[in-house]
Order: C-alpha cells, then structure tokens, then sequence
C-alpha cells in the first residue's frame, strides 16, 4: 500500500469513519506533514504494524499513546478530521484551508447538526423545528 | 466634490444610513451625504467573501469575517474586535480599567449590525423612568408611548418578527409585528415544555416568550425567510438577518442620497455664525490621504458610543456639561450552561429564539439591576465550542494520550453536544459619570487619536450579576429535578461578564443642559444644526438590547430635523 492510501486508511482507524476520501486524506497529509515532518511517517509505520493484529484500531490506539509524539499526531490528526483545523507543535493553530473543507468536518455530522455558516441542504425555513 | 449639502450624515451603521433614507423620505429634493470610514461593498459578492473568510478563520469570533477589510488590516479606522480578551481589546481601545470594557463594534460600511444577533425587544414603559420610580439613575426626557408610533415604524424598517399577543402586556403596542414570530427550534419546545409547570422564583413568574427579532421568518422586502445557518453572529449568510447594508443600498440606490466610503472622518470644526461645524475627513483609500471638508446646513453624528464622544472631545465642541464621554453602558452578560436530560440538538436554526422578561422589573430593581435571560440555541456558545468538546473528549492533557478514538468517540460527542444548553442572562448597567470615554496619547493609521476608557463595574451591576446566576441556576435546579439535566455550571456566581457588544450613554439626552449634550430630538443644547443618533444618546440602558430603540429615536429625530428644512 502506498503512503497516501494507508495515511487514509489509518484516518479511517481513529474516526471510525469509512470511507473517508482519498483527496481530503492527502490534503490532511500534506498539512500535518508540513508541522509534523517527522511523525507522519512513524504514524504510518505504527498504522503499518497494527493492521496485522486482530483489533487493528485497538492496537493503533495502543501504540500511539505508547509514544507521546505519536500521540500528539494522532491528536491533531482526529483534529484536521473533525474541523479542518489542528493546532501545530508551537501551539498556534492551523485554518482549514478552505471553506468546503470546514464544511465538510465530521463534528457536525456526529453532532446531528450543520456546519454553522452553511445550512443544510435540503432544509429552508424552520427545518430545525424538526427532530434531526 | 459639492461641498454643500442639507444634510451630512457621518456614520453608515444602522443609524446613520436609516436617518439618510427617512429624511429623503419625507423631503425628497434634500441633498444627503452619507459618509463611512469603510470602505466595503455591501452587495451579495461581498457577504459571500465575509462567511468563506469566517469558515477558514481560527478563531471563528466575532471579528472574524471582517479582519482583513482595509481599515482593520492597517489601521486606518479600525475596528475594536469585541472579545474577552483584553490583549485584543487593547488593540484599539486604550483601556486604563479598573475592569475591561469588553464590548467592540464593526467600522465598516454597514457597520456593527454586520455582526449583531438581531434580538429586538422594545424597553418597558418602566426603563423611562427609573429616577421617578426607583429613585435611582435618571429619567429620559421622553415616554414609552412618546417613543411607541416611532417602535412600529423601526420594526418595519428593521424587519421584526414577533408574536403580539405574547408582547402586548409587557411592552403596549399599536400594530402588529411586521411578520410573524420566529420559529422555536425542536431543543427549545422541549426546554419550554420542561419549564411549563416551573413555580415562580421569588414570587416572579417564569414564562417563556419567542424574542422578537430582525430575523425573517418570511420573505421580507426582497431579503429570504431565515435558512438557519446558525451563525448570526458573526455573519449571516442569507441576509434574512437585517444589516445596515439594507439601508445604505436603499439610500444609495434608491433614494439618490450621496455615499462615500473609505472616508475617515477627523474633526468638526466650528464656524463663525449660527451654523453647523464644518467636517474635515480623509479618504484613507487615496494614496495622498489628504484632508478634505465638506459643510452641511445640518450634520448628523451617526458613530456609536464610542466615537461619537471621541469625535466629539477630538474636535473640542462644547463640553459645558461635562457629560460628552461619560456614562459609557455595557449589558454586562453571563451563563450558566449545562446538559440537558435529552438531546436538545443545538446549532440548528437561529442562535437563540426563546427569553425569559419577567425579571426585567421589579421592585429590587432599587438596589439590585434587573436582567433579561435567553435560551440558547447554540449549545454552550462561547463556553465550549464543538471542537473544544472533540478536544476534551479525546485528549488527555496531563497525561498527553488519546482518551477515546473511533465510533466510541464519535458516541461520545454526540451525547454530550446534542444535550448542550445554556441560559444567559443580560444584566442592566446604570450610568457612572466615571465610566467614560476620553482621548488617548496613542494614534491610529490616520494619526486620530484613540478612544481611552475607563470602566467599573459597581455593586448594582454586582449584584445583578449575582442575581441573574442565582435564577439561572434555580431554573437548571427544575429542570435537573423534573428533566434530567446534568453538569450544571457554575454552581457559585463568578461575576464574570461577557461584552454584549451594546456600548452606550456617551452623549445623553436630557431637557436640562447642565447635564445632558443634546435634547430628546438628539440635537445637541450647544451646536446648531448638530444632531446625534444612535445609543449614545440613551440616558438608561434598560435590560433589552438596544437597537430597536436606537432605530426608533433615530426616526424620530430624522423626522424633527426634516421638518426644519425646505
Ligand atoms: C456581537 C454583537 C452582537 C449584537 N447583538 C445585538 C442584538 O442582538 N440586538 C441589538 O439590539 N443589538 C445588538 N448589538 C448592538 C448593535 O450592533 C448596535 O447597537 C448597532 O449596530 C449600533 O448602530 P450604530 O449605527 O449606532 O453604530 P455602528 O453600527 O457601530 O455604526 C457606526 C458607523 O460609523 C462609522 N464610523 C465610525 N467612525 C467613523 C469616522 N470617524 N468617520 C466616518 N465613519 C465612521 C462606522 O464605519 C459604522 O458604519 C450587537 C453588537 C455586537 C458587536
Ligand atoms: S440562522 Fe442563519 S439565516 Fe437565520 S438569521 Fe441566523 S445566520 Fe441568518
């Protein structure tokens, strides 16, 4: 497999989300890599070693919180899924690159709700009276 | 340019550019300029360029969609940005304390109703008059049903939606709200339904009303009914939240009153003769920023309360009260946030359509300020955002570990943001001569001086926030008792305060000149032919949010100041 592939794979280990896309994977990627030169790889690695066992998103889970660096990636990975945005090794925080990628951040689909800013489609007038 | 007008208006907020289309209303040959430190348009291209702004900002606050407009980016006429923090803050305001003035505006075309919520509740009858009733603050100049005929005009400039027949008892009204009340998200039923059987606390009853608000819940005057993108501050989308830029295009486009943007006004010069003061401003958009002055027979200060009175003091007009600047009034704000027994699935539809008015009066008001509470519709707002929940629920900060991952994560936030409330209350704030704006050593982009400010908060406002925290918390006790709610806090009054961006009183209104700057027309008891609009003018803060009435003094005056031209 190759690094974008399994890079999306292991995104699909720690959302639970499946299937995530491809092109978001590989912007996420590129971002986090940018900040996180030389975790990504490990975390690939660490994704590589844990899809052999029997509980892979168990393993991965395991693995990560064994080393604080990948810890810390797969923090700011479940992040950049989550709201487009992740917070960076000196602590600021990285925007989502654009507004469809804001919009498509997971938190509002788990949260039943819409992306604030962007109201559902199909939705109009009082939509929100309604149960989700 | 012509540089003689009827009328120069400065300031194209709310006020300003609703005085610019009603006095052409009412005189049609008048020749208005209406200028602007923004220099933003205020068509579709541009609300579309300020939410894709928002949705890649950080932050995602107030300022946001608007930080990188010309004048905030370099300081030509900047914005002060409206949050908690006094570093951001400080960035145009110079505060010297004791507490944080912690209520910004917007200085763009359009102004802060670009960024406002959009609630509209009236001033009770009682608000005019709290000198003669309590025995504290002072009372207006003139009366609720002075101000009544002028209220129903503002909601139909504004756009209001409301229900009559919950409203006519607290606040007397001569017509209908121009559209009907907004619709109550699935969440706030199941609250109003909770609080149904709740019994009276302190022997004040607690009923649920829908806010009255400059929110479509129909096609208004070619704006759309609300879609509910939930993000009405910082920007609405849809455009179904009134803004000022529905008046700026109808004075533009319609009315042929003169607009300038980019136009930073610096001072008003007095002239010789019973005339108005000259207005000398710079166009901060030309490379050269040259001054240029324009003369009206009449000017109209339209710039809030906080450049009103700097603009006013930077130009040394007549302080003879001492009043210019002073009484500077805030809604000082806080919640009490928790779960609700089931989901209440916030972030859908308007960020908040339900109030509790009933401890916006009373007779503690003597000693203790009065309050308006909100149910909130957008979770725990600035308590915990979304993704602060995501963070708490996977990280483990001291640990520095993953707490939760997969499904088991996504069940986690689901349960506890569906359940997010929160109750908020907006405490009265009386009027102290100490809490003032005046002029700072420190300069902006254009070398005007910035406004200084001086804010404390007094045991009244103390204990209205004591007060507002001890209801809250009683209503979360009803519904943990009879609704499973949970997580409730705080548990103890913080007196913490959150801005609710509703600076005013900088240029009261008052029959007596020893102790107000202008008359209950709005023009000021010194200059002539100058006029003050906006809530500058307000003597009192009252609980309610101030537009509606800023919206309706402003009628008011521009209809005095028509009758005296030609
Ligand atoms: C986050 C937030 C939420 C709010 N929510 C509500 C609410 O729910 N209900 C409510 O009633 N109110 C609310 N408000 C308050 C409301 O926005 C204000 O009351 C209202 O916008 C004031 O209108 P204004 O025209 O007096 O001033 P502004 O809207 O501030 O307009 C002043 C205008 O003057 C211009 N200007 C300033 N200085 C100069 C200068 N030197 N030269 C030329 N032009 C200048 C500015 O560019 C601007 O266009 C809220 C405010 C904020 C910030
Ligand atoms: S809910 Fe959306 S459409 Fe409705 S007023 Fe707020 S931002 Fe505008």
């Amino acid at each position: 497999m190759t690094h974008a592939a399994d890079f999306r794979a292991l995104s699909e280990l720690l959302t639970g989300e499946q299937p995530l896309d491809q092109a978001t994977a590989d912007a996420h990627r590129e971002r986090l890599a940018r900040h996180f030169p030389a975790d990504v790889d490990r975390l690939i690695d660490a994704y590589r070693a844990a899809v052999g066992q029997p509980d892979p998103g168990a393993a991965l889970f395991t693995a990560v919180n064994a080393d604080p660096a990948l810890a810390r990636l797969a923090r700011e990975t479940l992040a950049i899924w989550y709201t487009a945005q992740f917070t960076r090794p000196d602590n600021t925080q990285d925007a989502p690159d654009t507004p469809s990628r804001y919009r498509a951040g997971l938190v509002w689909k788990v949260i039943s709700a819409h992306p604030l800013s962007a109201a559902p489609v199909p939705g109009g007038y009082g939509y929100w009276t309604q149960h989700p | 340019m012509d540089t003689t007008y009827d009328v120069v208006i400065i300031g194209a907020g709310v006020a300003g550019a609703m005085c610019a289309c009603r006095i052409k209303e009412v005189k049609p040959q008048a020749r208005i300029l209406l200028l602007d430190a923004g220099d933003n348009d205020v068509d579709d291209d541009q609300r579309q360029a300020f939410v894709d702004a928002y949705q890649v900002s950080t932050a995602k606050n107030v300022p946001s969609p608007y930080a990188a407009l010309g004048n905030n980016k370099f300081g030509y006429a900047p914005s002060s940005d409206g949050t908690s923090d006094p570093v951001a803050m400080n960035r145009y305001y110079v505060e010297s304390g004791p507490d944080l003035f912690k209520s910004g505006f917007q200085r763009m075309v359009g102004g802060s109703t670009w960024a406002w919520r959009g609630n509209t509740p009236r001033f009770l009858p009682t608000d005019f008059d709290l000198k003669t009733r309590y025995g504290i603050a002072v009372d207006w100049p003139l009366t609720y049903n002075d101000l009544e005929p002028y209220y129903a005009q503002a909601e139909v400039e504004l756009g209001v939606s409301g229900n009559r027949d919950e409203w006519e008892p607290l606040t007397p009204r001569s017509t209908d709200y121009p559209m009907p009340g907004i619709a109550a998200s699935y969440g706030d039923e199941l609250v109003r339904a909770a609080l149904a059987d709740i019994e009276p606390i302190d022997g004040t009853p607690v009923t649920v009303l829908t806010t009255p608000q400059a929110r479509n819940s129909e096609e208004y005057q070619g704006r759309s009914a609300c879609q509910g993108n939930s993000s009405c501050i910082p920007i609405c989308p849809s455009g179904a939240k009134y803004d000022a830029s529905v008046h700026v295009r109808r004075a533009r486009d319609e009315l042929d009153v003169q607009v300038r943007t980019g136009c930073t006004v610096a001072r008003l010069v007095p002239r010789p003769g019973n005339v108005s003061p000259t207005v000398v401003f710079r166009d901060w958009t030309t490379t050269e920023r040259a001054e240029e002055q324009v003369n009206g027979t009449h000017v109209v200060l339209a710039v809030n309360a906080i450049e009103t009175p700097k603009l006013w003091l930077l130009s040394g007009l007549d302080n003879r009260s001492d009043q210019v600047g002073r009484n500077l009034m805030d809604h000082l704000a806080e919640e009490v946030v928790g779960l609700f027994g089931q989901p209440v699935f916030p972030y859908r539809g308007p960020q908040s359509t339900l109030s509790i008015e009933t401890f916006r009066d009373g007779p503690w008001r003597r000693t203790t300020g009065a309050f308006r509470m909100t149910i909130g519709n957008d979770g725990w707002g600035r308590f915990e955002s979304p993704s602060l929940a995501v963070d708490k629920l996977m990280w483990d900060p001291a640990a520095k570990k993953l707490k939760h991952y997969g499904t088991e994560l996504q069940d986690a936030l689901a349960e506890r943001v569906t359940r997010m409330l929160r109750i908020g209350y907006s405490t009265e704030q009386l009027p102290d001569s100490a809490n003032r704006v005046t002029l700072s050593d420190e300069r902006d982009g254009l070398d005007i001086p910035r406004p200084k400010i001086a804010f404390k908060i007094d045991d009244y406002s103390k204990r209205a926030l004591a007060y507002g925290h001890s209801v809250a918390r009683r209503i979360w006790q009803h519904m943990e008792d009879t609704a499973g709610a949970e997580e409730i806090e705080p548990l103890q009054p913080t007196l913490k305060f959150n801005g609710a961006g509703h600076p005013m009183g900088t240029t009261r209104m008052g029959t007596d000149r020893a102790t107000s700057v202008v008359n209950a027309d709005g023009l000021s008891h010194a200059h002539t032919n100058l006029w003050v609009v906006g809530p500058s003018v307000f003597p009192t803060g009252s609980t309610a949010n101030p537009t509606l009435t800023l919206a309706a003094l402003t009628l008011r005056t521009a209809d005095k100041l028509a009758t005296t031209l030609p």
